[in-house]
């Protein structure tokens, strides 16, 4: 009996002794000695805070908010200047001069357009197979196609360059309407040679770092917090009222709810759906709008199936390319009926293109520019069943057709929604719902007569969507349409913003309403909780967080 | 004794590596990639993805270069979250998990055992109802929910206890109760009923024909005998615990290996997947072995076979 009593108390004393010696550092959210403190919930762990490669959206949380570029978004998505004092573009719309903002490092240092040539060529050096968005360089910025992955010495044909302290310039390769939003990408921003060395990112996790933002970091866990402080020598400090941030890395999203109500946290960037009808009418909720994201069915509608990743052979299916059949189940989806069925409220809205709200377009929003036009795709069953009729298809001859997704709520209720209401119009549809990457595998490879998709935006520009379906953006070729990819390519090269938009609506109505390449459905946004009180949080239609002016109660 | 204890190690390496073949086949045969993502990539630029991480290569000339690896103890980086390494990460949230662990498996025992030999020994009926109501609940109410309703009522009504991660020991008292439930109740029901059985040996009966006072033939004839099944269970319990609870981890927000490998999986971050499987491997293999060793301790009946 002693014995059992004795690795008891062994038991209970090793546990002590660990739980002793575990993290001693003093805890978050105390604001004592009226320092401000502002405390955040962030649904993930955040990479490296490296600008070149963080790109995610919890990472953008923390790296928006220490590092400054030439640009960043305003609440509707135009770029507003920030460490950019004025520029002018050349009559050709392929140079660029910016005069860069008296301002310097958090180490006292001037930031100089010699900072701006190592950030993008640090990028470009990082290359797009470590960092997708170094693409946002090399595509656009003449002689950088081919320095993806080069050494630096081999990147002087890359036209960015200093022509003094405070002046930088860039040439493209080909004009780009919306180069000003590409300027807000972090690829874009100025790094010091002196502490951001190449192909390696770990250094950025550092707090003896120069920053350029109006926060520094103070500690760095990526599994638990991360705590920034005010930088005193940011150009706009003085306006500056938060000593300090602390994110709190939360990936539940009912502990994020709980532990706002709480108290423990005045910021839950992520929390269930069904807060926005618990919290409906309290001034604790809030919305990112417009909140750039569509969502939609994308339809394979070659029959390739020959994508290069993943090992799942699909099966062609020719049915789908006959765009009359496409039509029909454009026509029967009933967006309003799905939107009830959803239940998010103001949360969310029938979407009837490609490009979601919170796009800028010649004079105002894309989508509505669009909208009031005209809706590309309209419910309408009685067309529907109709073409289906005429197709020879009824209740005793129904079209069989796979629709894949992952497993989730929310997507699978949506599939039940379609799978309801295609049923009307003859349409027999295997639900097929995998985990989130087999489901990723299978849609880049064309495994799929039916999937579904959504996507948010990383520039704000209409282009983002739709050169999605350019062809030689496609793994399957599920859409390879000539006409489409002239409508792009030209669209592209068009430096007249209201001409091009005019062509980038055309494309939308020929991807969407002529030959409905996909199905559009609903866009949305996610609901966040702020403690009362608190204003001055900047946001952006990408999601974007701006803590600079923040004012606590 | 010493015989013993090396040929259950080499078992246990020997364990180790069918579990790390066996893992790392299973875990390439799944579709998947850790590079997709929602938005369409370049295909040129996945294929260079594939190629810098070596995911080109045939699957059995990965598994070789991954074995090599391992013997140096070199876990490799994370796919999932480029310069961090595998190690670094075990080191880092192993401690978190484990100390967890053992703190709600020692409730465990203390709780369940007392409550057990009190439902065991009392006279009254409705002590003993109102412990086996309790151990029942225990059994069949899932931790999640047990968590979020101590979250809610400690947490949000009362304010008590605080919710995020584990920075002070009032930090530590809802998620421990949290993962110790279930132990405490199948702890507290197997003393009671092996206590029951034990009181009528003929050993009891004859040591009170004796004249041995009641509670010392309780404490030194009965529970002794009683606890034997329970020390057998708390091993593998305790071993359980210690791998980490992902519900548990996620809701209160402990940055343990609970909720690592969940995300690996989800991530296909293959490197982070087969560490954490070789580290739970040590774990349990260790855990069990630790566990016949206390048994053989407490029990003397039980020999180690020459």
């Amino acid at each position: 009996m002693k014995k059992v009593w004795t690795l008891l108390s062994v038991l209970v004393i090793l546990a002590v002794l660990l739980a002793g010696c575990g993290d001693s550092k003093s805890s978050g959210s105390s604001a004592g000695s009226g320092e401000k403190v502002l405390t955040v919930a962030i649904g993930g762990e955040p990479l490296n805070l490296d600008p070149a490669t963080g790109n995610d959206a919890v990472t953008n949380y923390i790296v928006a908010n220490i590092y400054e570029g030439l640009f960043a978004y305003d609440t509707v998505g135009n770029p507003v200047p920030k460490l950019a004092e004025s520029w002018t573009v050349s009559d050709d719309g392929l140079v660029y001069t910016f005069k860069i903002k008296p301002a310097v490092w958090s180490d006292g240092v001037e930031i100089t357009a010699a900072d701006f040539v190592y950030g993008v060529k640090r990028s470009l050096n990082y290359g797009a197979a470590e960092t997708y968005y170094s693409s946002l360089i090399s595509d656009y910025v003449a002689g950088a196609k081919d320095a993806d992955m080069a050494p630096l010495e081999d990147m002087d044909d890359v036209m960015v360059v200093a022509l003094d302290d405070k002046t930088l310039e860039i040439t493209l390769a080909a004009p780009c309407a919306y180069f000003l939003s590409l300027l807000t990408q972090k690829t874009y921003f100025p790094l010091r040679a002196d502490v951001a060395p190449l192909a390696e990112s770990t250094w950025a996790n550092s707090k003896d770092l120069p920053f350029s933002g109006a926060f520094k970091i103070e500690s760095y866990n990526p599994s638990s917090e991360v705590v920034l402080v005010k930088n005193d020598a940011w150009r706009d400090a003085d306006n500056v009222e938060l000593d300090r941030i602390i994110y709190l890395v939360m990936p539940d999203q009912q502990a994020q709810l709980m532990a706002f109500e709480n108290g423990e946290i005045d910021f839950a960037m992520s929390v269930p759906q069904d807060t926005v009808k618990t919290y409906d009418g309290k001034p604790e909720l809030f919305i990112i709008d417009p909140y750039v994201i569509d969502y939609f069915v994308t339809i394979n509608a070659t029959g390739d199936v020959t994508g290069t990743t993943g090992e799942q052979a699909g099966v062609p299916n020719p049915v789908l390319q006959d765009v009359e059949i496409r039509r029909a189940l454009a026509f029967a989806v009933n967006r309003e009926e799905l939107l009830t069925v959803l239940d998010a409220g103001r949360l969310q809205y029938a979407l009837y293109g490609i490009v979601p709200k919170g796009i800028p377009g010649a004079t105002g929003d894309f989508r509505e520019e669009a909208d009031a036009v005209e809706h590309l795709i309209d419910y309408d069953l009685e067309a529907a069943k109709a073409i289906m009729e005429a197709k020879g298809y009824g209740p005793n001859n129904m079209l069989k057709l796979t629709y894949k997704t992952n497993d989730s709520t929310f997507h699978s209720t949506v599939a039940q929604v379609l799978q309801a209401q295609w049923k009307e119009i003859y349409v027999d549809l295997d639900i097929q719902m995998t985990e989130l990457r087999v489901f990723f595998d299978a849609r880049s490879q064309g495994n799929f007569d039916l999937a579904r998709h959504a996507n948010s935006a990383d520039y704000m520009d209409p282009m983002i969507y739709l050169n999605m379906y350019y062809s030689a953006n496609l793994d399957a070729k599920v859409v390879n349409d000539p006409i489409y990819d002239s409508m792009i390519k030209e669209a592209e090269s068009m430096l007249d913003p209201v001409a091009r938009m005019e062509q980038l609506h055309a494309a939308e109505e020929y991807l969407v309403k002529e030959m409905v390449y996909i199905i559009p459905l609903i866009g949305y946004s996610n609901p966040e909780l702020l403690r009362a009180g608190i204003t001055g949080i900047g946001t952006g239609p990408d999601g974007a967080v701006d803590f600079a002016y923040v004012r606590l109660p | 004794m010493i015989r013993y204890i090396i040929k259950r190690v080499l078992i246990g390496v020997l364990t180790l590596f069918i579990l790390t073949t066996v893992t790392f086949f299973l875990m390439k045969s799944i579709p998947g990639n850790p590079f997709t993502s929602e938005r369409f990539k370049d295909p040129a630029i996945l294929a260079a993805m594939n190629e810098k991480y070596g995911l080109d290569k045939p699957v059995f000339e990965q598994y070789i270069i991954y074995l090599k690896n391992v013997v140096k103890l070199d876990f490799g980086e994370m796919y999932s979250r480029k310069g961090f390494y595998v190690k670094d990460v075990l080191l880092e949230a192993a401690p978190v998990t484990i100390r967890l662990g053992l703190m709600a498996g020692a409730f465990a025992l203390t709780v369940g055992i007392t409550l057990g030999i009190v439902a065991a020994l009392s006279k009254k009926k409705w002590i003993n109802n109102l412990v086996m109501v309790l151990a029942t609940l225990g059994v069949s109410v899932p931790s999640f929910l047990l968590a979020l309703m101590l979250m809610i009522v400690f947490g949000v009504k009362f304010k008590i206890f605080p919710l995020i991660g584990l920075k002070t020991p009032l930090h530590y008292v809802l998620p421990v109760l949290a993962l110790s439930f279930y132990p405490i109740s199948y702890t507290s029901r197997l003393t009671r009923s092996s206590m029951i059985e034990v009181l009528k040996k003929d050993y009891i009966t004859l040591a009170r024909s004796k004249g041995l006072s009641w509670v010392s033939t309780v404490v030194k004839h009965g529970l002794k005998n009683a606890l034997l099944p329970v020390v057998t269970y708390a091993g593998p319990m305790i071993a359980f615990l210690m791998t980490g609870s992902f519900v548990i981890e996620n809701l209160f927000t402990i940055p343990g290996i609970g909720s690592k490998m969940v995300s690996a999986i989800g991530n296909r971050d293959y490197s982070m997947i087969m560490g954490l499987t070789i580290f739970l491997g040590i774990l349990i293999i260790s855990a069990t072995l630790i566990s016949d060793l206390v048994v053989a301790f407490v029990d003397p009946r039980v020999k180690f076979k020459k």
